[in-house]
């Protein structure tokens, strides 16, 4: 079992599934944190029933302010490296291994996984072209040059986890992470991985529309900043 | 009719302006005091001699008094969306804050030692 890493799962409103995927996680992994945003439905006594540590919003804030609770309380625990993970079952545990293995080789303090560099199962044309405009705005704003912008799936060392510091919570925290990345100078590669969107996982994710909410969210906030 | 509109507009400018000077605003800066009681005295004027607006509405190049306060008061409501809704942001992040140290707290009631531990360590 892996010990060096806390996985850090955001959840909201996953009670049909969050047992499950935690399961699959703790059989891997020692340290599981899972932040319960809030969600209405069981999520919590569902993810309860796993090995799992389970961190509980009284409000539902938003996946980013739930990966930065995570961040704060992993920091806590004696691991090197942290791994946000999403709860709906769409990253493999195979590439976090890899991610891992990556991080300790390269000595970057950064790894993120790449849809477009890997492989991704039932995507929706539209979806892609709206991925890959979100790639090209993320870029232009960051200075960076990633190819996926929105990717869930990290693994980073004890630095970033200190000086990462999200502020925006919800959606846009994904583009917060890259203009960290540009910002704070963190060493960074891109690994392909595997993304599989599901029934449920389609299901559940982002409005196409909410796109266009992050990109005027992020120039506004540019702008008022 | 004319007299009781009068009376009807300077009782809610007082109202407006008794409300946000001592209620709730009692925070407020001091120059936004300042020209809030500036406001009420001249909508007050305006209310109750509508050429006075209209001089100052000359006066600034504009053509009556209605359209100086029209673009006032479109100025004014842009200004209060604007800081609304930077105060929004604003509260919304300590909300943030506030429920992230709570859920870590109870994390740490939860399990006193494995919590003292590890701060410990």
């Amino acid at each position: 079992m892996i010990d060096d890493v806390a996985i850090i799962i955001p959840a909201y409103s996953e009670g049909s599934v969050i047992r499950e995927n935690l399961e699959g996680v703790c059989a891997a992994f020692k340290h599981v944190v899972c932040v319960n945003d809030g969600s209405p439905d069981n999520t919590r006594e569902e993810a309860e029933k796993t090995r799992a540590v389970v961190i509980n919003h009284t409000l539902n804030l938003g996946q980013g302010a739930a990966i930065q609770t995570g961040i704060e309380y992993a920091l806590t625990l004696p691991v090197e490296y942290f791994c946000t993970f999403d709860a709906d079952g769409q990253h493999s545990l195979e590439d976090v291994s890899a991610m891992l293995d990556t991080i300790k080789h390269e000595r970057v303090d950064i790894v993120i996984g790449s849809r477009f560099k890997g492989r991704v199962e039932n995507i929706s044309p539209l979806k892609k072209r709206i991925l890959k405009c979100a790639v090209w705005f993320s870029n232009a704003t960051s200075g960076l040059k990633l190819t996926d912008a929105h990717n869930g799936l990290r693994v980073f060392n004890r630095h970033v986890a200190e000086t990462i510091d999200l502020q925006e919570t919800g959606y846009q925290h994904a583009s917060e992470f890259t203009e960290k990345i540009a910002k704070n100078a963190y060493t960074y590669v891109e690994v392909p991985n595997t993304i599989v969107y599901t029934d449920y996982s389609r299901a559940k994710g982002q409005s196409m529309l909410n796109a266009v909410n992050i990109g005027i969210d992020t120039l506004i906030g540019k702008l008022v900043k | 009719m004319r007299i009781i509109l009068q009376i009807l507009l300077v009782v809610v400018i007082l109202t407006g302006g008794v409300y946000f000077l001592f209620n709730n605003h009692t925070k407020a800066k001091a120059y936004k005091k300042i020209l809030a009681i500036v406001a009420v005295i001249l909508l007050i004027l305006a209310a109750l001699f509508p050429s006075t607006s209209d001089a100052i509405a000359h006066f600034l190049g504009i053509e009556r008094g209605a359209d100086l306060i029209l673009y006032l008061a479109i100025f004014s409501i842009l200004y209060l969306m604007l800081s609304q809704s930077l105060y929004k942001k604003r509260v919304a992040k300590r909300e943030a804050r506030l429920v992230r140290k709570l859920a870590i707290l109870e994390e740490a009631v939860k399990r006193p030692e494995e919590s003292q531990d590890r701060y410990k360590a």
